[in-house]
């Protein structure tokens, strides 16, 4: 089948950006303690504010199995009231990681300070970058939601949107565990 | 294939093995005639690595010729091969064992020797060794000589069968690589880090060292002198530097630190103080 | 370097004037002059657009590859002769060059060999004989497929773009190490033309590399189970693995490198925490399986040539699967091999060198099956054997000398030496352009319709080989006599200018080698009613490929073949099978421009990205995407072809 093909073809694709993002990760280790004299994790991070971050993309992700679901059932309608809510979610999230960016930046604290502020904006900033194109993506996919009749190629399309969606979550749980939290706690 | 043809092959091989034995039999053949203990023993595990790789290599080649040769002689008469319909484990695991055991054997003989001539290791002597701090500079090489107080460019003297103990960085320079062929193998000089060579030289003469890592523009001149004597004419050497008019004062040092090439051979009959620790540190915490 | 809104870095000292940059403008101007127009004049623009450059048929794919990768194979050859002269004449002088444009030179001349000369050649030859060789019709992902070859395109021409604009590559080595390549040393654009052209490639290469291994684990014939396939396909397979794995490493470090270049960051720069050491680290964890997938495509070849010219099975097929996959698994254990110098210490340098060796026994086993196969076979020395047989002599010798620098004191001799650079190209010549000139012998017929001029091939093979050993035994002598490598002028008291006079010989006895193909292949077209292959089996074959005309139908096979044996077609022929003769319809894809849209908007995207025009960098990706996202709702992307018309097309070839 065709799109047996495409969905094998897809995750081929996703292990190859995992791959990507093993390097910002084993950047990010080798310079975390290179702060060149400036503030280091501990003292940047707000933990409150990324579990709510944390909590937005595990919502999305939910919400976006959902949507998925009522694709697979043909109700059109609520596939897109559920798309949209994870939309709205992954927004809000992008909404907040600006914000955290832009705060480090007024402070002086830019990616230019340290190679420890370089490989965190770079690894965060890359899994935001996703995220948008997530973003995009997912407009698209609504759009062709209300468009299209929901035959198996298209079907295959929209799962294949679900399945960077709940990607670009998995790597956010180790972006949380090694950058916030191991940067926190240890 | 025509005899001819097969002739052309092996005599192509003949020639370059030959071409290679005897160029390497002139004195300029640098790696193959070491003057110092830590190139000796190199050249030592060349030589045995190669031997053992010849091993397979050499009856492997007369292998291919011969069944080359036996292929463009024999007439052709059946139309068909004998296929290979048996495929006996046994002859499989023949053509696997002989190279493990050559690669485990070279293999051991690897992890000793990188433990022994590991640049970071101290020779076995009873005299202590002379330290000389490297700073490769664009494009040039500073030496500071910490228990002597005193500093060259561009040159170093050493005496020789006593150990030195190089401590290498670079400042306003990329990646280096500081290598004197005829005394020892290379190891990197880089900003911020301090890597350490061990060398003893076994005979007087005088040798070239140079960079062995592109660093830019000047890198083909980033030559120095290699000097070695008897120890002493090596007192009288130092104290000869210890009246020269230079002085490495950090003024003059931030001067060395622009890029420039060729420069002269200078001798600095003293030396800034904990220059080469400060030079290093700057790199790892912003200067106050 | 002061930076406008509209033109970001450009300003008129940007445009050509050095000798060489005007040379290569005229250059790329004048054949772009000629060969539009040529077009116009045979009226030939629609039939170039529609015939091939929209072209979703991998052979067609194929041969552009074919023809992109001679093209840059050309320039790459003049960076080496240009190498070769400064070298012979800079004996207490400065030669014709000076250090900062040599330095240009050996840069180029690496990126242009590896990406897009040996890359596009192999990926050419996979596009023709793979789907052939499974018994499928195409690659999975068509359209991927020419995006793909767009992309590397795109790459090629931003690469050479710096002769038009801008006037300076990057000196920093091909591989742009860390910190030369930072903004302290280098803070012009001409490593941003390095980073991203291999950006550009190095994504049309990950994206060919998920099209064939989807293809090779989905699309194979029924009844072609993993163990029956050909030993090209294995090999293939595995290469693509490592493409998969690696070049994202690539993406990645480049991009980082990228960052601290365009933003200022701090990854690898000396100073304020940055990591030079890491540079190094990462980008040989992509390079050492780069090296990997430029050689294990050629062994492949090599087992399907020897086989098929000794009229024998290839000997030990499950343990030649085995080699290829421990030669994977292993490449990547073993990156640091390459800075045993950087002082990583005694216990981390051995097992890396440790494990290096083992690649050994691998190499081993596959060369004492070749020589196996060859044994008990009835040989016929056709020119693609006196490749292999070359091939099979540099291999040993080449690996040699990889073995003995795997061992870390001696590397601490010769590392960085021309010991090195004659080991690598030992390599590269001997195993993957020895294999890409065998192959492409080989598969000729196939692609062509008529053969390669028996004469002028081994006559090429003759230069060839001794123009490799007059050009690089003389490097490996000057390995041993302290010459460092990228050297652009030396003291004549060290005694090397002879021997780099020598090794210039040999160049040009491989330049003449080089003219000799050349002929070769004009002779042959001019005589290709006499050279013609009307059987569609020339060589007596063993496998699927052989069993189509030649060239095949664009839709490869009428009936797709049922497989029950490890060497089907050699089986069909013991079988005297007659061809099915029962068609049924099927889907092909349809050809699009999309993929050269994209690459197009791709190209200004890497324009801008260089030279630091954001406007035009968004306009660029925005304009990439938008075709992605058009292009997603294409339904009409394939094209039904009914039994009656593949009947025509069987009959009027003589199948029907």
């Amino acid at each position: 089948m065709v799109s047996d093909s495409k969905v094998f073809g897809f995750w081929v694709y996703l292990m190859t950006d995992l791959i990507v993002f093993a390097v910002l990760f084993s950047a990010f280790i080798v310079l975390r303690n290179n702060t060149f004299g400036g503030p280091s994790g501990r003292e940047l991070f707000s933990m409150p504010f990324v579990l709510t971050e944390t909590l937005l993309l595990l919502t999305s992700t939910f919400t976006c199995s959902l949507g998925m679901l009522f694709v697979h059932r043909n109700q059109k309608r609520s596939a897109i009231f559920w798309f949209l809510v994870t939309f709205v979610c992954g927004l809000s999230f992008l909404g907040m990681e600006l914000f955290e960016f832009s705060e480090l930046v007024k402070g002086g604290d830019s990616w230019q300070r340290s190679a420890f502020l370089s490989s965190f904006f770079t690894l965060v900033g890359t899994h935001g970058f996703h995220i948008s194109i997530g973003l995009i993506w997912m407009s698209v996919a609504m759009f062709r939601i209300y468009l299209c009749p929901l035959t198996s190629d298209v079907i295959s399309k929209i799962f294949r949107m679900a399945l960077f969606w709940h990607f670009l979550d998995i790597v956010w749980v180790f972006i949380f565990t090694v950058v916030y939290g191991m940067g926190h706690i240890l | 294939m025509k005899k001819s043809h097969f002739t052309v092959i092996l005599l192509t091989l003949v020639a370059a093995t030959l071409g290679i034995f005897f160029a390497l039999r002139s004195e300029h053949a640098l790696l193959v005639h070491p003057k110092g203990e830590i190139a000796r023993r190199e050249l030592h595990l060349m030589a045995t690595n190669v031997l053992l790789m010849l091993s397979i290599i050499v009856p492997t080649l007369i292998l291919l010729f011969l069944v080359v040769w036996k292929q463009v002689t024999k007439r052709h008469d059946d139309k068909k091969g004998s296929p290979n319909t048996r495929h006996p484990i046994f002859r499989e695991g023949i053509l696997w064992i002989i190279p493990l055991i050559v690669v485990l054997v070279m293999g051991v003989i690897t992890w000793f020797a990188a433990h022994k001539l590991d640049p970071y290791r101290p020779l076995q002597s009873k005299r202590t060794p002379l330290h000389i701090q490297v700073v490769a500079l664009d494009w040039k090489w500073l030496f500071i000589y910490p228990q002597q107080g005193i500093a060259t460019l561009n040159f170093i003297e050493i005496p020789e069968n006593i150990p030195v103990r190089f401590s290498l960085s670079a400042d306003g320079s990329p990646m280096n690589s500081f290598w004197i062929p005829q005394l020892s193998g290379q190891i990197y000089a880089m900003s911020g880090m301090i890597t350490t060579l061990h060398i003893m030289a076994n005979e007087q003469g005088e040798y070239t060292g140079r960079a062995a890592e592109i660093n830019g523009a000047g890198f083909a001149d980033m030559t120095f002198a290699v000097k070695v004597t008897s120890e002493s004419d090596f007192m009288d050497w130092i104290n000869s530097v210890k009246s020269s008019p230079h002085e490495l004062t950090g003024t003059v040092y931030s001067e060395l630190i622009k890029p420039s090439m060729k420069n002269q051979i200078t001798f600095y009959s003293s030396v800034k103080k904990d220059l080469f620790e400060q030079m290093v540190e700057k790199y790892l915490k912003p200067s106050s | 370097m002061k930076k406008n809104f509209f033109t970001g870095k450009l300003t008129f000292e940007s445009l050509p004037d050095h000798w060489y940059t005007i040379g290569g403008t005229v250059f790329i101007i004048l054949v772009g002059l000629i060969v539009a127009f040529i077009l116009t004049k045979k009226k030939r623009w629609k039939w170039l657009w529609k015939k091939w450059l929209t072209s979703t048929d991998p052979k067609r794919i194929g041969t552009m590859y074919m023809i992109f990768a001679g093209l840059m194979f050309f320039r790459g050859m003049l960076d080496a002769g240009m190498i070769w002269l400064q070298q012979s004449l800079a004996a207490d002088s400065q030669g014709y060059l000076s250090s900062d444009h040599f330095q240009q030179i050996f840069t180029s001349h690496g990126d242009i060999m590896v990406f897009f000369v040996t890359m596009g050649f192999f990926f050419g030859l996979m596009n023709w004989i793979i789907p052939l060789q499974i018994g499928a019709r195409d690659l999975a992902f068509p359209f991927l497929n020419s995006l793909g070859l767009w992309l590397t395109v795109s790459g090629g021409v931003l690469l050479n773009l710096f002769f038009v604009i801008g006037g300076q590559f990057a000196n920093t080595g091909w591989l742009a190490i860390t910190p030369l390549s930072e903004l302290e040393f280098n803070p012009g654009v001409r490593v941003d033309y390095l980073i991203w052209s291999l950006q550009l490639s190095g994504l049309g290469s990950l994206l060919a590399g998920i099209n064939f291994l989807v293809t090779i684990i989905k699309k194979r014939a029924p009844g072609m189970t993993l163990m029956k396939m050909p030993l090209f396909v294995w090999t293939s397979l595995c290469a693509m693995v490592l493409i998969i794995s690696a070049f994202p490493v690539l993406t990645a470090t480049t991009l980082l490198l990228w960052l601290d270049r365009v933003l200022e960051m701090h990854f690898f720069t000396a100073g304020f925490g940055g990591n030079q050491m890491m540079y190094i680290n990462l980008i040989w964890m992509w390079g050492h399986p780069e090296v990997y997938i430029l050689v294990l495509p050629a062994f492949g070849m090599f087992s399907e040539i020897v086989a098929t010219f000794s009229k024998n099975q290839i000997s030990g097929y499950v343990s030649m699967v085995w080699a290829a996959i421990m030669i994977t698994v292993l490449s990547y254990l073993v990156w640091l091999h390459h800075f045993f110098t950087m002082g990583a210490g005694a216990n981390v340098n051995s097992f890396f060198g440790i494990v290096t060796m083992f690649i050994a026994i691998p190499s081993g086993v596959q060369v004492f099956n070749w020589i196996l196969t060859m044994f008990k076979g009835r040989v016929q020395f056709q020119s693609p054997m006196y490749w292999f047989v070359g091939f099979l002599i540099l291999f040993m010798f080449g690996g040699m000398a990889g073995v003995f620098m795997a061992s870390p004191p001696a590397d601490f001799q010769v590392h960085n030496s021309l010991f090195l650079v004659a080991h690598f190209h030992t390599m590269i010549v001997g195993v993957a352009l020895f294999g890409i000139f065998a192959g492409t012998t080989y598969w000729f017929p196939k692609i062509m319709g008529f053969r390669l001029d028996e004469k002028l091939g081994k006559r090429a093979f003759w230069l060839w080989f001794v123009g490799y050993f007059v050009s690089f035994i003389p490097l490996y002598i000057l390995g041993f006599m302290g010459a460092t490598r990228r050297l652009d002028h030396y003291a004549s008291s060290t005694h090397w200018q002879p021997l780099f006079i020598i090794s210039t010989i040999g160049f040009v006895i491989i330049a003449c080698g080089c003219f000799t193909q050349v002929m070769q292949l004009i002779i042959s077209y001019k005589k290709r009613k006499e050279f013609s292959d009307q059987t569609g089996d020339p060589w007596d074959g063993r496998t699927l490929e052989w069993m189509t005309t030649s060239p095949p139908p664009f839709y490869n096979f009428a009936v797709i073949p049922n497989v029950s044996t490890r060497e089907a077609f050699w089986e069909m022929k013991q079988k005297k099978l007659p061809p099915s003769k029962s068609y049924q319809e099927f889907e092909l894809p349809k050809n699009t421009g999309m993929g050269i849209y994209i690459s197009v908007f791709a190209f200004f995207a890497g324009f801008a990205l260089v030279w630091h025009i954001p406007w035009l960098a968004l306009l660029g990706a925005l304009g990439a995407l938008t075709c992605v996202i058009i292009r997603s709702f294409d339904k009409h992307t394939e094209y039904m072809l009914t039994a009656e018309e593949i009947e025509r097309v069987e009959s009027s070839r003589g199948q029907g």
